[in-house]
């Protein structure tokens, strides 16, 4: 293949994925390392170094749109992010010590959960929180405005959220994922953070959060930019046409069929790792 | 209160403008670099199947603005290579000034905790560059 046909698939490529990545709420890195390893056949070192790129693209283009909102809690994102800071960079040492198979099935199966996440419906969280004093020196409570007026809302479990955000950054070092599903589980779930709040918050920590891992990988010579920069701007573009469309779509059939294309592509991850092709 | 709520919204524009302003810089950059590796006269086949590991003129950086700036003796696949990467550090650099300036931020509203936290995150940043 020439370098010019290569990285037209792999910009095109990396268009669907954004696309998909926004219409399902997964972000677009997890869906471009199996696109580019499954049907282009990319190393998925290379494949992971360049989704790490574009989640970091992805997460700071829809956090300046969500911070100038205000939807955005910039004190819970920075208390957090020393957790999933600390946590990527564990994360991205342990990649460069864990076989490349053993990679694509763990991948796999963050896939598998992140399809059953998106099928989910949203349940209405039980909002009775016990007082947290660590999140009043903290002052991690807040306020955002909807189209239903200012909402306050008190966070509670400050330890047991910083605890999977830890989590969450491992898994981001690891496969150079943004993790926002976790990231999301842990502020929404456990914290009892509003989901708007939540995801909004998400997508700012993870800039921070890939950038702490992709230092190592820098190093290490996963990001190659012949593949990064083309999976950058698609993942990019794809994930900016996804956010316009949101509104027209009807969203939650488009989740349920993409969530079957998801566990295809992760069944396909997890069997091609077993057999060591990966 | 209404002081603190003021500053943050001020911090929050700010950090939105970087992010956005960070991307743009950085897709422009890399667009550029792209163009140019693509259409040298030397442009190779590639194939990414087997892991090299890319000889990357990260570690060097001195090198790498070199064959982005310098007039003579770069060949446009070197120059395009390297503004290519350019923009990729651009990318990276946007989310650790968007914590730097949030140490600012914090430090205006006299934030203590705040300001040590953000520390704590741009250290540990810091710190990954140089770790191996």
């Amino acid at each position: 293949m020439t370098a010019y046909e290569f990285t037209l698939i792999v910009f095109l490529v990396s268009i669907s994925a954004g696309l998909l990545g926004a219409l399902t709420g997964l972000g677009g890195g997890i869906v471009v390392t199996p696109a580019l390893t499954l049907l282009l056949g990319v190393d998925i070192r290379y494949a992971i170094g360049a989704s790490l790129v574009s989640v970091i693209a992805t997460s700071s283009g829809a956090a300046a749109a969500y911070v100038k909102d205000g939807l955005s809690n910039i004190r819970i994102g920075m208390f957090l992010e020393m957790a999933t800071t600390a946590g990527a960079i564990c994360g991205a040492i342990l990649a460069s010590r864990t076989p490349t198979n053993a990679l694509a099935i763990l991948f796999g199966a963050v896939l598998l959960h992140s399809a059953w996440q998106v099928i989910q419906a949203k349940k209405q969280q039980n909002r009775n929180q016990a007082a947290d004093p660590l999140c009043e020196t903290l002052q991690l409570n807040g306020v955002f405005h909807s189209s239903e007026g200012t909402v306050d809302y008190r966070v509670s479990r400050a330890k047991s959220g910083f605890g999977l955000m830890y989590v969450a950054g491992v898994l981001s070092g690891m496969l150079g994922i943004g993790s926002g599903a976790l990231k999301v589980i842990a502020m929404d779930r456990i914290m009892g953070i509003p989901f708007k709040v939540s995801t909004a918050t998400s997508s700012l920590m993870i800039g921070v959060t890939g950038v702490a891992s992709a230092a190592i990988y820098l190093k290490r010579g996963y990001i190659h930019p012949l593949i990064a920069l083309p999976v950058m701007l698609g993942v990019l573009g794809g994930s900016m046409l996804g956010a316009r469309l949101l509104p027209r779509m009807p969203v939650m059939t488009l989740r349920r069929i993409f969530a079957v294309v998801v566990v295809v592509i992760a069944v396909q991850m997890i069997t091609q790792g077993l057999r060591g092709r990966l | 209160m209404s002081a603190i709520v003021l500053t943050d919204t001020k911090l929050q524009r700010l950090i939105g403008a970087t992010l956005r302003g960070g991307v743009l810089v950085a897709s422009i950059t890399g667009i550029v670099g792209g163009l140019l590796f693509l259409t040298a006269p030397d442009a190779k086949p590639v194939s990414f199947h087997l892991f090299e590991g890319t000889h990357s003129l990260y570690a060097f950086p001195g090198l790498m603005l070199r064959q982005a700036f310098e007039l003579h003796g770069v060949t446009q696949l070197e120059r395009g290579l390297a503004i290519t990467q350019l923009g990729i550090i651009a990318l990276l650099l946007t989310p650790i000034i968007r914590v730097t300036f949030s140490i600012v931020g914090f430090a205006l509203e006299r934030d203590r905790i705040y300001v040590a936290i953000t520390c704590v995150v741009l250290a540990t940043l810091m710190g990954s560059l140089l770790l191996h």
